[in-house]
């Protein structure tokens, strides 16, 4: 955090010793309401706004960029949520990125908070790892307005026709799931495993040299052709629980799980192909020959085995006039999986979208459908319309819809559908 | 200096060849318009205003980066008003028409922080909400149709040749939209002044008029021109300002790179 606090008043020094006039910002401020439409308490999961601003200052010397945004929530003023729910996200703010940048010689160099995102996926995840999440809206809004910035070196080199990208990140940081008693309390966790257990404190990885993040993206088009190879000497930003034993005076058994974080290498490719008549294909695949699993059963060597994963997206874009109609595919390979591993052997995933244009630009409309085609069916349709009448103002106006069974991934939030609407005004 | 010179000879070229009018094709005067001299790369500064039938506008501005690689070129468009839009940028290389390559296009949208390959297959799409399509921002393709000259005509107090230009192929109906396309070219600078767009019925959807048309280094530049919707009666105007060539404009500028980092002052030459 101090670091952070460094950075803020350092950047802002160096802000305001240059003419204020070179300082260019946009701001944005947002009204929000949401609404139940399935029974859940309370009948209102969003009532608030939200305040957003961008600054960028481009000298000769270097540039500066910036993005803050403030969010209220009154409805989490509610005594449906939890304490710590409320505390957290009925006033909340962020950086969404704070970075200088500068030439040196051929590099393009920037440091700061920043996202970095990584292959051709359309809102899911295969290679993009380097940025975590923020899952306090679930996976509802765009992925980019929840994914969490982190403070990093980045690099930009070209070789020849290749594009190098580079970047360190000296502190870890996690995916941050909803908080208890909140709207979209996410279970992680099976219940009857925490009967068993007590919770202990995360145990994060320090902060030092040796625990930073290393990533590498080499990229060339060819005509017709994107390919991008990564690799990503990381965190793995969920944490696996470990089963820890220990007898008690009364030689009672003390049954603890630790969550900790283990590193994990990435190596990815992604690319993107134009197969004419409006086709564009993309795909993406990851090798993490160390992700760490939880096991089902008692262990009392800790419960966690660590094995190949291979995590693989194949997508087909459509473009027609002022639509883009897309569809992807995504699923995993464990290795050496087998029924004593509390996560299941396959998740296949499809989705389709449709994001289009009318009215002079002015009408924006996005359809998008996500469903895990295994028994459960769970699915979430999502439909989203933008009216601009100008430049100034913005109406949206979109519906959430979760099914699949209790429990499941978008099953357990089936009373939580919603209709919602954002009335914005850009300054 | 070296490209100066290329540009006057060129203008010379021009010169002596309308003495030749009346040997020329339709072919030769579409040619002339495709390869007249335009600088090894341009700058400008762009607005793109959409018009509204009751008389309301918005206006987008943006970067306008192209130069030459070899009988290839590369553009840069880099949106910097207003919010909405700004930090949106659109790359595209166009291949040499000889080549019969399609074109690579990608858009960068700052809301997804990801560059997207875009098919250039459909160029039908309206660019940025206004009455151009992307099809429109396309240099001129001799061999997408077959045209003839219709007649000579003045537009504007310009004597214009007057072609009409059919699609060689469904392909190219299916890319442009446009089933049929009069085009008038002016006699003096083989300059595209004014274009009808037919549908497939034959009647008149759209029209296109240089507005304004001014000579910038040697170079005869169309810094004013509307795009109309004759159906809806919308339109769009596209005005240049700054306009300058050959500044040297470094290769980064159509890298890939610079769609996610923004066009920075330092990434500019001075622009004379």
């Amino acid at each position: 955090m101090w670091c952070l606090r460094a950075l803020v008043a350092c950047i802002t020094s160096l802000s305001l010793s240059i003419n204020a006039q070179e300082i260019e910002w946009d701001a944005a401020v947002g009204l929000n309401l949401a609404a139940h439409i399935d029974g859940a308490e309370p009948d209102f999961s969003e009532q608030g706004g939200d305040f957003i601003l961008k600054f960028t200052q481009d000298t000769a010397q270097y540039s500066l960029t910036g993005e803050g945004r403030a969010r209220w929530n009154d409805a989490y003023n509610s005594s449906e949520y939890s304490e710590s729910a409320r505390d957290a996200y009925e006033w909340s703010a962020d950086w969404r990125e704070l970075y200088i940048a500068k030439d040196i010689r051929d590099w393009n160099i920037s440091f700061g908070l920043q996202q970095v995102v990584w292959g051709k996926a359309d809102n899911l995840r295969v290679v993009d790892l380097v940025n975590p999440l923020d899952y306090r809206d679930f996976v509802l809004p765009d992925l980019n307005d929840y994914r969490k910035p982190v403070l990093m070196l980045k690099g930009e080199y070209y070789l020849a026709d290749w594009s190098l990208q580079t970047l360190y990140i000296p502190f870890f940081e996690p995916n941050d799931f909803a908080k208890p008693g909140s709207e979209y309390e996410y279970t992680t966790l099976d219940p009857a495993l925490l009967q068993m257990f007590t919770l202990l404190q995360e145990d994060q990885p320090g902060r030092s040299f040796n625990n930073g993040e290393f990533g590498m993206q080499l990229a060339r088009s060819f005509s017709g052709i994107d390919l991008n190879f990564f690799a990503l000497y990381g965190w793995d930003d969920n944490p696996v629980y470990r089963q820890m034993y220990a007898l008690d005076d009364e030689s009672n058994i003390i049954a603890n799980l630790q969550p900790e974080y283990h590193r994990q290498t990435m190596l990815g490719a992604a690319s993107a192909y134009a197969l004419g008549n409006g086709f564009v294909l993309r795909s993406e695949v990851a090798v993490i020959p160390d992700s760490f699993y939880m096991l089902g059963i008692l262990d009392a060597a800790g419960g966690l085995i660590e094995q190949t994963t291979v995590n693989a997206l194949v997508g087909i874009d459509y473009s027609w006039r002022d639509w883009l109609f897309s569809a992807q595919a995504n699923d995993r390979y464990i290795d050496n999986w087998n029924s004593e591993l509390s996560v299941v052997e396959h998740q296949p995933l499809v989705t389709f979208s449709a994001t289009g244009q009318s009215f002079s630009g002015r009408l924006d409309s996005r359809i998008a459908i996500a469903r895990f085609i295994e028994e459960s069916n769970e699915q979430l349709l999502q439909i989203r319309t933008t009216w601009r009448p100008d430049d100034r103002w913005a109406y949206s106006l979109g519906a959430d819809w979760f099914s699949g069974v209790v429990g499941g991934v978008f099953g357990q939030f089936e009373s939580k559908d919603r209709v919602w609407l954002k009335v914005q005004r850009n300054f | 200096m070296f490209s100066r010179k290329l540009v006057g000879i060129g203008v010379l070229l021009i010169i002596s060849s309308v003495a030749h009018t009346a040997e020329l094709t339709a072919d030769d005067i579409l040619s002339k318009v495709r390869n007249r001299a335009d600088g090894a790369d341009n700058y400008a500064k762009a607005s793109l205003v959409l018009k509204e039938k009751n008389g309301s506008a918005r206006t987008r501005n943006l970067l306008f980066l192209q130069k030459d690689y070899g009988k290839d070129d590369k553009l840069t468009l880099s949106f910097t008003e207003p919010a909405d839009v700004k930090g949106v940028v659109l790359q595209s290389i166009n291949y040499d028409e000889a080549a019969a390559r399609e074109d690579d296009q990608w858009m960068y949208l700052p809301a997804f922080r990801q560059v997207r390959r875009i098919a250039a297959t459909d160029k039908r799409g309206s660019f940025m909400g206004s009455q151009f399509s992307y099809i429109d921002l396309d240099k001129l393709r001799i061999t997408d149709y077959q045209q003839k000259i219709l007649g000579e005509e003045t537009i504007n107090e310009r004597a214009s040749y007057l072609i009409e230009r059919i699609p060689a192929s469904l392909e190219v109906i299916n890319r442009t939209g446009y089933h049929k396309i009069h085009v008038w070219v002016d006699k003096e600078s083989f300059v595209v002044i004014k274009q009808v767009y037919f549908d497939a019925k034959g009647i008149p959807f759209k029209e296109f008029q240089a507005k304004k048309m001014e000579i910038i280094q040697n170079i005869w530049t169309v810094t004013h021109s509307e795009m109309r919707d004759l159906v809806n009666n919308r339109a769009s105007d596209l005005i240049f300002s700054d306009v300058s060539y050959d500044v040297g404009l470094d290769d980064v500028l159509f890298q890939q790179n610079i769609m996610k980092t923004g066009v920075k002052s330092g990434n500019l030459p001075k622009i004379r």
